[in-house]
């Protein structure tokens, strides 16, 4: 227990450092979204061997992926998301085919530990198989998935949980018939022992203003109350990646808050994809955006960037 | 005070939201069914207190299917499969051995081999993604080719050590229950029999309250209201329903122990289509998200049945499927549970009631 605490603190302070040094220079992202995996275990040879391997080597270990294979190379894993890379998760010719159609096509995407990156594109452009892929709710076709130093392209979807991606359902899919109190247990029952899970369960439910609504099944909750709750519980489970659909039909004060609670968590070192369809809602929260069209990366850039390009207005637009 | 102070603390493992009961009240009313259960033998004698035995394992065989299909969501037919397998297991491992310390073991390893059975079974199920209502076709199958198989096994060439399977007609002269060796064993017959029936009743459905209120419980439920919502919280579904089903399988195989030596005899008919409908209308009657439901239902419908056979009717089943459809139609959620609300319900319009005259005078 104690070894996985302090082992989130010292992710936790990467995630914020690497989210400073995101802001800082906008070219050590591209950079990082240049490189091959092999090209970046060049880049850090000596990743092995600092500090903050040693605190992410017990779970790379405990997912079952070797630090480096016979030859002494480092596996593609970790040499794309392990220790002395910044980024957290990084998909390579991901691609998903169902039947005929091929929902994803060739992604290369990766997001940097901390950073909250918005995923755009208009209808069918394959914002919602990408994040089932990256949580397993989908099986790839093709290509790999890495996450923090570990292939977890063929592990089942509560394994990639434990290992720290967490997921917010576009419907609130919380439990109706139990309530906000039971269902915020089932989440802080995974990281506390009997003892504490009482205290935890009524700390978690204040933090996102729901301690009030305890005893409510989460059916009869308002829309955003259901969109808070899912969040709350999603982030009790303490990721360091969430992935978030936003919740929809909600007011624009709704969004507000849940948008708050989404940069809050985000400011405590919770990397984030959020697929969103509101361009200026984006600009108010994203560092980075990426744009999915047809299956494919079309863009990927600033919010400045992405919004005065010609081709992603003419996506978006259709044939107008 | 400190009795009453005690008597909370003793209660609070088997209390929560997913049991109904949670008050002293509950608790008080239990004690004194469950005295007046434990009386029953002295006061109507060892053969009513035989046939009554016979209800009360049946409620061990509706508690494995609660917990299976009520608290995780899966509906199994199958639970006749595990109870006939430690039933025959029982006969041919004690039969075989013929003394009493075999007789003794015989006991926890046929309720053993019905939990292998139920890992295995749900082994292949819940690992190979099978779902929903196949879940419910494949243990009934299951149970269906058992019966078949074994009904066929009249042969002399289908002995298992020195005991014929004997098809149709089953096992006869099975020994009783029996504890201990040699000299200083102790055969469970008659009033025995029922007491030790229902202590095995009671503690499987306190052991199963406190399961179902505690930390797996709780998974348990999520699984039922959505198994994919539950993996995304990181817990590992496949697992929970394979480890509710094996729990299913034991609770199945001590119920079919206890009807192997409670008739001296089994037969092929437990894996018949009859018997294996029987568990689901006892647990949907009673009220499937209710481990008292199970109970109170398998109790009083097993009864009926009883006295409508005995007095000659041959409409005793017709009349339990009438009773099903109308369950269904009218209570759907079990009618224990809807007492349960009744009651509450009146308790509160009194509370209210009593209330008013001396609350606040606006």
């Amino acid at each position: 227990m104690t070894a996985t605490d302090t082992n989130t603190d010292t992710e936790r302070t990467d995630a914020s450092t690497a989210k400073t040094t995101d802001a800082l220079s906008a070219e050590a992202t591209e950079v990082a979204d240049a490189t091959t995996p092999d090209a970046s275990a060049d880049a850090a040879p000596d990743g092995g061997t600092t500090d903050a391997s040693d605190a992410a080597d017990p779970e790379a270990v405990a997912a079952g992926t070797p630090p480096s294979d016979t030859s002494g190379r480092q596996s593609p894993a970790v040499a794309a998301t392990g220790p002395g890379t910044d980024t957290l998760l990084q998909t390579d010719g991901l691609t998903k085919r169902f039947g005929g159609f091929t929902a994803i096509d060739d992604v290369d995407f990766d997001v940097e530990a901390g950073e909250l990156r918005c995923l755009i594109g208009p209808n069918g452009a394959g914002k919602s198989t990408l994040l089932k892929l990256i949580t397993g709710r989908h099986d790839a076709t093709s290509g790999a998935i890495y996450y923090d130093g570990a292939d977890i392209t063929d592990r089942r979807p509560h394994e990639r949980v434990d290992l720290g991606i967490g997921m917010k359902f576009q419907v609130p899919s919380v439990f109706d018939e139990l309530t906000a109190y039971e269902n915020m247990r089932l989440s802080v029952q995974r990281t506390h022992a009997d003892a504490d899970l009482d205290e935890a369960i009524r700390d978690a439910l204040e933090r996102i203003d729901l301690a009030e609504r305890a005893t409510t099944p989460a059916g009869e909750l308002s829309h955003g109350q259901q969109g808070r709750l899912e969040i709350g519980m999603a982030a009790a489970l303490e990721p360091d990646l969430l992935l978030d659909e936003p919740v929809a039909g909600l007011s624009v004060e709704e969004r507000n808050e849940v948008a708050d609670l989404v940069t809050e968590l985000n400011g405590d070192g919770i990397a984030f994809i959020v697929i969103e369809h509101d361009i200026d809602f984006v600009a108010n929260i994203a560092d980075e955006v990426t744009v999915l069209h047809g299956g494919e990366v079309f863009r990927e850039g600033s919010i400045e960037a992405i919004r005065d390009d010609d081709e992603v207005r003419r996506i978006y637009l259709g044939g107008e | 005070m400190g009795l009453g102070d005690t008597f909370d603390r003793l209660r609070r493992p088997f209390e929560g939201p997913n049991t109904l009961g949670n008050s002293r009240a509950f608790w008080v009313g239990f004690l004194v069914v469950l005295a007046g259960l434990v009386g029953y033998p002295i006061g109507f004698g060892s053969y009513a207190a035989s046939s009554a035995a016979l209800y009360l394992l049946y409620a061990i065989l509706a508690l494995s299917l609660t917990v299976i299909w009520g608290y995780t969501g899966i509906l199994s037919f199958g639970q006749v499969v595990f109870f006939g397998v430690a039933g025959y297991s029982f006969a041919l491992i004690s039969m075989n051995l013929e003394s009493a310390l075999a007789t003794t073991l015989a006991l926890p390893v046929a309720v053993g081999l019905a939990t292998l059975a139920a890992l295995v079974l749900g082994y292949f199920m819940f690992y190979g993604e099978v779902r929903d209502v196949y879940v419910t076709i494949l243990t009934l199958v299951v149970a269906l080719v058992l019966n078949t198989f074994m009904a066929q096994t009249a042969g002399s060439e289908w002995t298992v050590g020195s005991v014929a399977l004997g098809g149709f007609n089953g096992i006869p002269a099975i020994p009783s229950l029996t504890f201990g060796v040699g000299e200083a064993a102790v055969t469970l017959d008659g009033s025995a029999f029922y007491w030790f029936t229902l202590a095995a009743l009671v503690a499987s459905y306190l052991g199963l309250r406190a399961l179902v209120n505690g930390r797996f419980g709780y998974t348990m439920v999520a699984t039922r209201e959505d198994e994919d919502r539950t993996e995304m919280l990181g817990y590992d579904v496949r697992r929970v329903k394979l480890l509710v089903f094996a729990l299913g399988g034991a609770l199945a195989g001590l119920s079919g122990v206890l009807y192997a030596t409670w008739g001296n005899y089994i037969s092929p008919s437990v894996f018949g289509i009859t018997f294996a409908s029987i568990p689901v209308v006892w647990v949907a009657v009673g009220g499937r998200r209710s481990l008292l439901g199970a109970i109170v239902a398998t109790v009083v419908i097993e009864w009926f049945r009883q006295q409508l056979s005995a007095t000659g009717s041959q409409y005793a089943l017709i009349i339990v499927g009438v009773v099903l459809l109308a369950a269904i139609l009218f209570v759907p959620e079990g009618v224990v549970p809807r007492l349960d609300a009744a009651l509450t319900d009146v308790r509160d319009r009194f509370a209210t009631n009593a209330d008013t005259p001396e609350g606040t005078p606006e």
